[in-house]
């Protein structure tokens, strides 16, 4: 299967490359055949994403990267209207490899003209 | 593009073109909660190539970005997808001035219209890959088991 990707490194740690890949491919089926679909469970990637966990973890500890306490814009408590399915909010943190930025408790908001 | 679509290519963004600087992306937790809705918490790792002023600007936390992407159904057209896209620059104990303000308000516009670039790419690339895997079954599957599969 050919595929045009760029060469990165995929994963914050070097070793779970693999690992990823093979939690990613379960969650992408279960995303797009089965929640997508309306499907309510979780995801069947119990195995996979424990595996692919502890490495990232393990990664994100020897980096000393700080995922824990930030706080970002919430997701819409409130379904959109007149949609029935569902609606999954995502939160991404954006951080760079030596540092996390997170939001001020005083915020400035950008220009509005 | 119908939302489903959209979703799915959001949730495979990285790695794309567009975004040479984003180089990793790992799950940090996932859920789905009581309502069915999904919640992923998501780390970016990122190599801007900065210069080291930059860098020790960063380095000391002066300025933080914290921008929210929304993807709905539109309203009237299930082949479409509206994308909402807000951004919250802070500055710690800094003003900006009003160049600089302006500088990230442009920034911010041109990256929104990267972002919409990058999930093309990977909507174009996840239909590829749903081109070949039909293409290979077609090939390999014999008309019995075709009939079998379909009679439930």
């Amino acid at each position: 299967m050919k595929v045009e990707q760029p060469q990165v490194r995929l994963s914050v740690g070097e070793g779970c490359t693999e690992l990823k890949r093979k939690y990613d491919q379960c969650f992408n089926r279960w995303f797009a055949e089965s929640f997508l679909k309306g499907a309510r469970g979780a995801e069947p990637c119990g195995d996979s994403f424990r595996r692919y966990q502890r490495c990232v973890r393990r990664a994100v500890r020897d980096k000393d990267i700080p995922v824990d306490g930030l706080d970002f814009m919430g997701p819409n408590k409130d379904k959109p209207d007149g949609f029935t399915g569902t609606s999954p909010p995502d939160q991404d943190q954006m951080g760079p490899n030596q540092d996390q930025m997170g939001p001020n408790q005083d915020q400035m908001g950008p220009n509005q003209d | 593009h119908p939302w489903e679509t959209v979703t799915k290519a959001a949730m495979q963004k990285y790695p794309n073109p567009m975004n040479p600087s984003v180089i990793g992306v790992d799950v940090l937790e996932r859920s789905v909660d009581q309502q069915g809705c999904l919640h992923s918490k998501r780390l970016l790792s990122t190599e801007w190539g900065l210069p080291s002023i930059v860098k020790s600007i960063t380095l000391t936390n002066l300025i933080s970005v914290d921008e929210k992407l929304t993807y709905k159904p539109h309203p009237e057209d299930p082949e479409r997808t509206i994308l909402t896209q807000e951004a919250i620059i802070s500055v710690k104990g800094v003003s900006l001035s009003s160049y600089l303000e302006g500088v990230m308000a442009t920034t911010m516009n041109t990256n929104a219209g990267k972002g919409r670039e990058a999930l093309e790419w990977v909507i174009r690339r996840l239909n590829t890959e749903i081109e070949e895997l039909a293409a290979t079954a077609r090939s390999t599957i014999r008309t019995p088991m075709a009939a079998a599969v379909t009679d439930q």
